[in-house]
């Protein structure tokens, strides 16, 4: 069952095949997962976003056949929207850092989660989540689940040259907030 | 070299600067396996798990929905005992009448 395509497997998980769809979760937990955990900063959310990612792709999986957009650009699409909500709903609370965050919330299941406290990390996700949605959309797509331009392109909605500029753009605003950190830190 | 591979290179070197301190910095993690296993479980489970969870949006039209639930069902409360009260006439006497004038 693994080794069906996502195509296939859509067209079986939207005729209520649940095993179809339990593929299509396997292959792409993981990566919606990261991309919620950087941009939320803690496993509990990171989880209970995962889980509405999940929930409204098997409950809309119908409407999704028409869109013509991949299965994975329409789960970033709306994990994205889930996280905007989140931000906006979480905006009055301060949010807690990352590695505050792994001395508080450690637990033995995260081992791979358990990333060395450094202050470097804390400064640079620090600065990143000062930026706009979108750039932190952008790094986290890049780095962390390392998609081409192209692919981040189909999740933002953008061309691939506007993702390529966007990207630039990005990263010269990100070094300039870093200096100024470094500079008054 | 012209001015303007000058300048292509002045962009270039931080973008690479910037790119290799993000490659080692950002990682990816893996989710707790518990977890990754419970949700399978849940999401391919009989229909009745496959509801999302309510979110804050569907609380609010829950209680709006009640509240205008509520106000609806007094008002017509209230209407159905004005009209007994009318019925039996309370506002409207009906063997009360007027004195003859001379």
């Amino acid at each position: 069952m693994l080794e069906i395509n996502d195509e296939t497997a859509l067209e079986e998980a939207a005729q209520g095949n649940a095993d179809a769809f339990g593929v299509l979760y396997e292959r792409y937990v993981g990566r919606i997962y990261n991309y919620i955990y950087y941009r939320t900063g803690n496993p509990y959310d990171a989880e209970d976003l995962t889980s509405r990612v999940f929930y409204r792709a098997s409950s809309h999986i119908q409407q999704y056949r028409n869109m013509g957009v991949p299965f994975s650009a329409w789960l970033y699409r709306i994990a994205h929207n889930l996280v905007a909500n989140w931000h906006r709903d979480n905006s009055r609370h301060q949010e807690v850092p990352l590695e505050d965050d792994y001395q508080l919330q450690h637990r033995s299941e995260h081992p791979e989660m358990k990333l060395e406290r450094n202050e470097e990390l804390e400064m640079l996700l620090n600065t990143i989540r000062k930026l706009p949605a979108d750039r932190q959309q952008l790094i986290i797509l890049k780095f962390v689940d390392h998609l081409s331009n192209a692919e981040v392109g189909q999740i933002m909605g953008r061309s691939e040259g506007a993702v390529k500029s966007l990207y630039h753009r990005t990263l010269l605003t990100l070094r300039e907030d870093l200096e100024k950190t470094d500079s008054t830190g | 070299m012209r001015e303007t591979d000058h300048r292509n290179e002045d962009l270039i070197e931080p973008i690479s600067g910037m790119e290799n301190r993000l490659q080692m910095r950002l990682t990816p993690v893996r989710p707790d396996p518990e977890f990754v296993d419970r949700l399978r479980k849940r999401l391919t489970s009989p229909p009745d798990t496959m509801l999302e969870p309510p979110t804050g949006f569907f609380n609010i039209f829950l209680v709006l929905g009640i509240v205008s639930g509520s106000v609806l069902a007094l008002t017509l409360v209230l209407r159905l005992i004005i009209l007994i009260l009318d019925e039996l006439g309370v506002f409207h006497p009906k063997d009360h009448q007027e004195p003859l004038a001379f």
